[in-house]
């Protein structure tokens, strides 16, 4: 009896700490959804604490997977760009204003971001996945242009890429735009003050016969593809950025353009009279004077022309205030290009030197784009870009199906199995039955106890223990069955029964708990909430099926001499 | 109540036909995989980009699937996935997955005019991490295989360990094999299935092994394969009555669990059944032939 007092007192203290921590979550999750929008924000982060956490897929979210491309770093930047760009992502993410957001490394140079109940997946993407490298560039002079087109289309005669032509002929006037540049609010003027390329590229030979297509794009191979130039660059026609890159990427086109410039594309196509959607391709110097890191502020407010539309405001720290007032006082009357991610915002001419190190980024298309891209600002520039190599989103929607038709699932399979072993196994079933009840409220008090999220494969690994544990029960009322029918008494079957299935329940569920811990090993996510309630689910039943029930069985035959067992 | 009260069945003496029916379904599923070229992988495995969509108007797959051909993916696959407003549109990987994961949203919106598009759920897999799921997911089944040998050689004996990887390797095959047959891909929830049947059969071959152990000692003077025959029909009735009750929960599973889990709990139906099956005609009567030819090896 003294060894049974120990037990039931072990039985009576995991039911109150299963109780103790399950009553958080029941609390949390049968409120109606206004008053858990009533909650202050430390009400909620409580209850977040200590209730079972939904898994992305039930709840619904954004699960990303980022690599960091530290290929162009040196050695000792790369060994702490991933905890740099880590920082700052949260940075970006605390500013996006997302509940209980993830970010931890993974691997090497991997991160992972888990961003529960988004709603715009596309934009986070793109707040998460941009490096927002900010670099002031100066634009080069036309004269600079014309000479680095004219060695391009020497140096690269005879080589070709795949791609169209585009009828560079046509002709075409510019629509005149009359758009005031002043120095403080920098406006995109390329492609307003192109000219047309005609004047640059000859289609009459010498004697004054036309020259057919296919001679201009062997005599010049680079232009030909280009539709006009502006005064520090030119532009080609969306359909043939690719071909452009592709020249621009061979051996030849690199030793044409000198070490100090480089071509950078304008940030968006845009359409242009009679020529279609057309994209600015800027020759620039290829160091830039300043960049992002100086910048101490950005902030949207609204632009000085046309209030509905937002621009950036941005103010860089002293030193940076001294190099821009530098840089704009030296270059009045040329071209700067504002450089975002090696894309040109804009290309502003200087009008006077300014001097209070700040500027503004126009030519956002909406609100959402000039704060996203604000916070970006403010947050800093990722050490090195990062792209997206795993995404896995789940709308509210579809978590909440999963929600009602894996808890559906559940009830029924519980019930069922109840039904079977209440008409297999009688008395002894409704033991089995409770253990069953007892199993379940392990199994969730320890999700809730370990921050365990459940996801909908763990919800199946729920169903699945609940399948399995009655095995334990099983195996042991089918021995007493057998040690009954060798007559002996309903004491000493029971013994006999629970001491010969000891070794065998032992046996099996260990087997079946090396699989659960290598599947939790390799599983990502989804998989690895399998596993954990599967591992908790048979370590559970162990419990409940060696130690519970024979209490009870005990308990029942120990002042009466049983007759018959109902089993 | 009860199912059987002393069964006496011959499953020892089966097992040699059991071994060839068991040999025909692996053929079958390998002749299946040779003729599609290969397992019918998932995009977790073989990357590329998946949407699942829900229309709110029921609108033919026709329309669905001359949208997304419309947006430039003509190679894509679209399958109704529930109810006719929902559909489920795979991609196969050209370059950055995410980026096709958003053009196909947005083509979808305006291809589909007159009936608004809700996206529940975007998965992007590059090629680099399908590559390295599919090696993970190797090295775990063969991770898991290693333990159980280890494991039960220690507690029973090495002859017992290999029979048991030999059923699981029995089970795993027949479930990847009517995969291939009915062409369903593999994808990540399969494979976790796949891991929960080894542990399941697994599960079931020892309560038997145990029982042969256990009667090892109190019959011996009977012949080997007599008490494992024995051991057998001793254990029917729980084997039956424990597939019985997992076979009840995943069917509930595979009927009202939603389309998501729907695959990984047909992997487990299959499964369980061929589990069951395996421990009952492969993993003990490939024991008895083990024990049968040393003993007729050490009379000579």
């Amino acid at each position: 009896m003294g060894k049974n007092k120990w037990k039931l007192l072990l039985i009576f203290f995991v039911l109150v700490f299963s109780i103790w921590a399950l009553y958080p979550s029941y609390d949390f999750y049968t409120k109606t959804p206004e008053e858990r929008a009533r909650m202050s924000g430390e009400e909620r982060s409580k209850y977040i604490e200590r209730a079972i956490k939904l898994g992305l897929d039930l709840q619904g979210g954004m699960h990303l997977v980022l690599e960091v491309d530290d290929s162009e770093l040196d050695e000792s930047a790369k060994k702490d760009a991933v905890d740099r760009a880590i920082k700052i992502l949260r940075n970006r993410v605390d500013q996006f204003g997302v509940a209980e957001p993830i970010i931890q490394q993974q691997g090497n140079k991997r991160i992972i971001i888990q961003l529960p109940g988004l709603q715009d997946a596309e934009r986070a993407r793109n707040l998460i996945g941009q490096t927002a490298l900010l670099e002031f560039r100066l634009v080069r002079q036309q004269e600079e242009v014309v000479r680095v087109l004219n060695a391009l289309d020497r140096s690269l005669k005879g080589v070709t890429v795949e791609g169209t032509v585009v009828d560079s002929t046509a002709a075409g006037e510019e629509e005149a735009d009359n758009a005031q540049v002043d120095a403080r609010a920098p406006q995109d003027t390329a492609l307003a003050a192109a000219t047309p390329f005609d004047s640059i590229l000859p289609t009459l030979d010498a004697e004054g016969v036309e020259v057919p297509l296919q001679q201009i794009a062997a005599d010049r191979p680079f232009t030909s593809y280009l539709l006009s130039s502006f005064d520090g660059g030119v532009v080609a026609d969306e359909r043939t950025m690719a071909s452009v890159n592709a020249l621009l990427e061979t051996p030849q086109a690199r030793r044409a353009i000198p070490p100090t410039s480089e071509f950078l594309w304008g940030h968006e196509a845009q359409p242009m009279q009679d020529r279609g959607v057309v994209r600015a391709l800027y020759l620039v110097e290829k160091r830039a004077t300043l960049d992002g890191s100086k910048l101490i502020d950005a902030t949207t407010r609204p632009d000085a022309d046309d209030p509905t539309q937002l621009n950036v405001g941005f103010r860089l720290n002293r030193q940076g205030a001294i190099i821009f007032s530098r840089f704009t006082g030296e270059n009045i009357g040329r071209r700067i290009a504002i450089v975002l991610d090696r894309k040109v915002r804009s290309a502003p001419v200087v009008q006077t030197k300014i001097p209070g190190g700040e500027g503004r980024i126009t030519g956002l298309d909406t609100d959402e784009e000039a704060n996203d891209l604000s916070i970006v600002l403010r947050a800093g520039a990722l050490p090195a870009p990062v792209s997206v190599i795993e995404e896995r989103s789940v709308g509210p929607s579809l978590g909440h199906d999963s929600i009602t038709a894996g808890t559906r699932a559940a009830i029924v399979g519980f019930i069922v199995v109840m039904i079977f072993m209440l008409v297999y196994y009688q008395a002894a079933g409704v033991l089995a039955c409770g253990a069953l009840i007892f199993n379940l409220v392990i199994v969730l008090a320890a999700l809730a106890k370990l921050h365990a999220a459940l996801t909908l494969p763990g919800i199946a690994g729920l169903i699945l223990t609940i399948g399995m544990a009655v095995d334990a029960n099983v195996l042991i009322f089918e021995r007493i069955r057998e040690e009954l029918a060798k007559a002996k008494t309903v004491r000493s079957a029971i013994e006999a029964g629970y001491d010969r299935a000891f070794s065998t329940i032992l046996d099996a569920n260990v087997t079946t708990l090396i699989t659960a811990l290598v599947l939790w090993q390799f599983g990502t996510g989804p998989i690895k909430g399998f596993a954990t309630t599967l591992s908790i689910g048979i370590v559970a039943s162990m419990f409940t099926a060696l130690l519970c029930t024979r209490v009870v069985f005990d308990l029942v035959t120990a002042n009466r001499q049983l007759k018959k067992l109902s089993i | 109540m009860q199912f059987f009260k002393t069964p006496n069945i011959e499953f020892v003496g089966r097992g040699r036909r059991a071994m060839l029916l068991s040999a025909l379904l692996i053929l079958t599923g390998l002749v299946s995989v040779a003729v599609h070229r290969g397992l019918r992988l998932s995009i977790d495995f073989a990357g590329g980009a998946l949407v699942e969509i829900k229309l709110d108007q029921p609108t033919p797959i026709g329309d669905v699937r001359s949208a997304v051909t419309a947006a430039g993916f003509g190679g894509a696959e679209v399958t109704r996935y529930g109810p006719p407003t929902e559909y489920l549109i795979k991609v196969k990987a050209v370059g950055n997955a995410a980026e096709v994961a958003e053009h196909l949203k947005d083509a979808l919106s305006a291809g589909l005019a007159g009936s608004s598009v809700e996206i529940r759920r975007i998965e992007s897999v590059g090629p680099k991490i399908g590559a390295e799921l599919r090696t993970a997911a190797f090295w775990a089944v063969m991770y898991s295989l290693l333990g159980i040998v280890i494991y039960v050689s220690w507690r029973f004996q090495f002859r017992m360990a290999i029979a048991a990887i030999v059923a699981l390797v029995h089970d795993v095959l027949i479930t990847l094999g009517f995969f291939s047959v009915v062409d369903m891909e593999i994808s990540l929830a399969v494979i976790a299935a796949l891991l929960t049947i080894v542990g399941y059969s697994l599960n079931d071959t020892i309560v038997v092994f145990d029982r042969v152990r256990e009667d090892l000692h109190t019959r011996r003077r009977e012949n080997f394969d007599r008490i494992v025959n024995g051991a057998l029909n001793e254990t029917l009735s729980r084997t039956l009555i424990t597939s019985g009750t997992t076979l009840l929960v995943v069917t509930s599973l595979a009927i009202l669990g939603g389309e998501v889990i729907r695959d990984f709990a047909l992997a487990l139906l299959v499964g369980i059944f061929v589990g069951t099956y395996s421990s009952l005609f492969i993993a003990t009567p490939v024991v008895v032939e083990w024990h049968r030819r040393r003993a007729g090896k050490d009379r000579r």
